[in-house]
């Protein structure tokens, strides 16, 4: 493990953290001065001391290709800084803002007998102090959020009754997330170190005798168990999720080698520990896929024998689960960016599972933005060695979550067709597209905001906008706001594109448009822009005007204003004056009415 | 079964010089946080932090500031191996 690239470690070592994380503390970079790594602030503080956790901060900021600017509050003034405006932290404006909460901080030292009536309304209080220092942050210098949340206090006084009692620690505790995780948190992420324990170990990770000595938020030894959990939270607040779980077959999903002990002789289903464990990693293989996690095969296999595998009685996943399927005798490096192609996400978004450990390791070093995973030993671990990547670790899911899996098998179905079609319009003709453009109703504007906030490729100024600012633009009717759904014959999108635009004097000026990636390049951009022209002309505005922002991403888009016949006007702004218009663009989408 | 004296001085050196580089493995014996550049409490810290994995012990955190030398670590560390 110490050969390789700390960026390709799961669990950074000891070492790492407290000598090279000590250095970026302290303002050096041992990496040089490569153009790769983003910058970004990162502000540390909280009810603890956050030295050290800073320490395993910058590796974690590191192995996610970031070089970060570390600062901290001094210990106990951590509220101070957050409520004067004067404070350095709103000099420095951070990007992220780390916040520490050790238990002592946030629960009421009231008497046992208190009702629960009583205890409800103080955590009440407390999450409303949260959430109005979350605002405030958030209005403020507009940081991103990662707040830590502590274990229990590791008594239990008298068991049971003491966990279901009102006024208990524990219960004030749970409560208290609950309340948060409920309520509208402007992107915060939450790192709950109470579950941190159950998996680690309390006694071992949250040891009293640091918090005596040291204040300690968590043990030093327990920091390489962190990382990985910070890193989920990092990519949460970044938007740079991990969105696939691309799986091996032969000694991954099932025990043995297909191609060569047939599909009886493989490992899979029930009768012994072997078959029962490899059942049990492909139910929870299928349980991530039910919470919208994609799902792809990449394997050296041929193909056809392969897939026989999944029809053994027995088997839980299907190869109808799979989004994409990549069983050839090529390199791994080249199946997973062939998958990553026609999933249409970033390799950054795949964690590659596998059994070989030379598979793994060239695929650490061809593809280190592919978090990769070495399953090693007892099948019966394998959950184990995928969780404690934290890969997939979502604040909450939409109901868009729940439906993606499906959306991208569709997805990659009207790929194959495209194979087969002739040319590209028959192909776009044959999937029979029906879309609709209008002003978001009340349920979707949970979506409209999500798009805005998760988009990366097909989003021209990446803006993010949070969900009052929507509701600012669509109070007032000068503006357009456009939720856009498409459907085909392969089935239902949803609502898959957003376009705001701002009215000013004769002018509609839009100020986001997104659009996701699975539907990009189908006329869809047509549709809608032949839509706002449509508007436009009604209320006799003169001109649209667009506008483009590079990102590291959105390259895809760059020219898109040019492609609707847009004229340049500027460095980044293209317009089309209405008067020029003659003709609809061309679309093969087909407008639908409610 | 207890370590030798020079198999825990060669394990406590690498902990230091990943904690604290800079010095020779001649030097380190003798490195005191008067005579160490970048030694303070939080550095301490993490000699235990390393010094516990490295030799699978548990040092008490209450000796975090009393302990101002390399000989005062060596001195911990061998009274919880040996």
């Amino acid at each position: 493990m110490s050969d390789l690239p700390l960026s390709a470690k799961i669990i950074p070592g000891l070492g790492d953290i407290l000598s090279t994380g000590t250095r970026i503390v302290a303002g050096a970079w041992p990496f040089g001065e490569a153009d790769s790594f983003r910058e970004l602030k990162v502000h540390i503080m909280g009810t603890t001391t956050t030295d050290m956790l800073a320490r395993a901060i910058a590796i974690g900021c590191v192995q996610e290709n970031i070089r970060p600017h570390i600062s901290q509050s001094l210990y106990g003034s951590f509220m101070q800084d957050v409520l004067n405006p004067a404070s350095e932290f709103y000099s420095i404006k951070p990007d992220i803002a780390v916040i520490v909460s050790d238990w002592r901080s946030l629960v009421a030292d009231i008497p046992a007998s208190t009702s629960e009536e009583d205890v409800s309304a103080i955590i009440d209080k407390k999450a409303n102090e949260i959430l109005s220092m979350w605002r405030r942050i958030s209005q403020n210098c507009g940081a991103k959020i990662i707040h830590h949340f502590p274990p229990p206090p590791q008594f239990r006084l008298t068991g049971v009754a003491e966990q279901y009692l009102p006024a208990s620690y524990t219960n004030q505790l749970q409560l208290l997330l609950r309340r948060l995780w409920s309520a509208e948190t402007f992107g915060v992420q939450i790192i709950d170190f109470g579950q941190f324990a159950l998996e680690y170990g309390n006694a071992a990770a949250f040891a009293p005798r640091s918090w005596y000595s040291a204040k300690l938020p968590i043990e030093n030894s327990a920091l390489p168990a962190y990382v990985p959990l910070f890193r989920s939270a990092l990519r949460g607040a970044l938007n740079t999720a991990k969105k696939a779980l691309v799986l091996d077959l032969d000694n991954t999903l099932w025990g043995g080698v297909i191609g060569d002990d047939g599909v009886d002789g493989i490992k899979i289903g029930s009768g012994d520990a072997v078959s029962e464990a490899y059942a049990a990693f492909q139910s929870y293989v299928k349980l991530l896929a039910d919470r919208g996690i994609i799902l792809a095969v990449c394997s050296k296999n041929n193909p056809d024998i392969a897939k026989t595998g999944f029809d053994k009685p027995g088997s839980i996943l299907k190869v109808s689960d799979f989004a994409a399927f990549e069983a050839s005798w090529g390199d791994k490096a080249s199946g997973l960016r062939k998958i990553a192609k026609q999933l249409n996400i970033g390799l950054d978004a795949l964690v590659f599972v596998d059994d070989n450990p030379a598979e793994c390791t060239l695929v650490q070093q061809e593809l280190p933005q592919i978090g990769t995973v070495h399953l090693d030993g007892d099948p019966a671990d394998f959950i184990a060695q995928v969780e404690q990547g934290y890969w997939f670790q979502f604040q909450k899911y939409s109901r868009d979550d729940f439906a993606r899996t499906q959306a991208y098998a569709m997805r990659a179905a009207a790929l194959a067709e495209q194979g087969d079609a002739s040319d590209l319009p028959s192909y776009l003709r044959s999937l029979e597209m029906l879309g609709q453009a209008v002003r978001p109703s009340e349920g979707q504007i949970e979506r409209v905001v999500q798009l805005g906030q998760k988009t990366n490729q097909f989003n021209l100024l990446t803006q993010r906008f949070d969900e009052q600012t929507v509701r600012g633009f669509m109070a007032d009717d000068g503006n357009v706001v456009l939720a856009c759904s498409l459907k085909d014959k392969f089935g239902d999108h949803g609502l898959v594109s957003v376009l705001i635009a701002q009215k000013q004097n004769d002018d509609l000026d839009i100020v986001e448009w997104t659009m996701s990636c699975r539907v990009f390049s189908r006329t869809f951009e047509q549709f809608i822009m032949n839509e706002l022209i449509r508007i436009a002309q009604e209320r006799n505005i003169r001109r649209i005007v667009g506008r483009f922002k590079a990102t590291a991403k959105n390259s895809v888009v760059a020219d898109l204003y040019e492609r609707l016949g847009f004229v340049r006007e500027g460095d980044d702004v293209w317009v089309l004056n209405l008067a020029d218009v003659t003709a609809p663009l061309e679309t093969y989408v087909t407008a639908v009415s409610e | 079964m207890a370590m030798t004296p020079e198999r825990i001085r060669k394990r406590l050196v690498r902990v230091f010089n990943t904690i604290l580089p800079g010095k020779s493995a001649e030097e380190i014996p003798e490195a005191t946080m008067d005579n160490t550049e970048a030694w303070d409490s939080l550095a301490t810290l993490s000699l235990f932090t390393l010094a516990e994995e490295e030799f699978g012990i548990k040092l008490g955190l209450d000796l975090i500031g009393q302990t101002k030398s390399f000989a005062a670590l060596e001195k911990l560390v061998t009274e919880k191996v040996g």
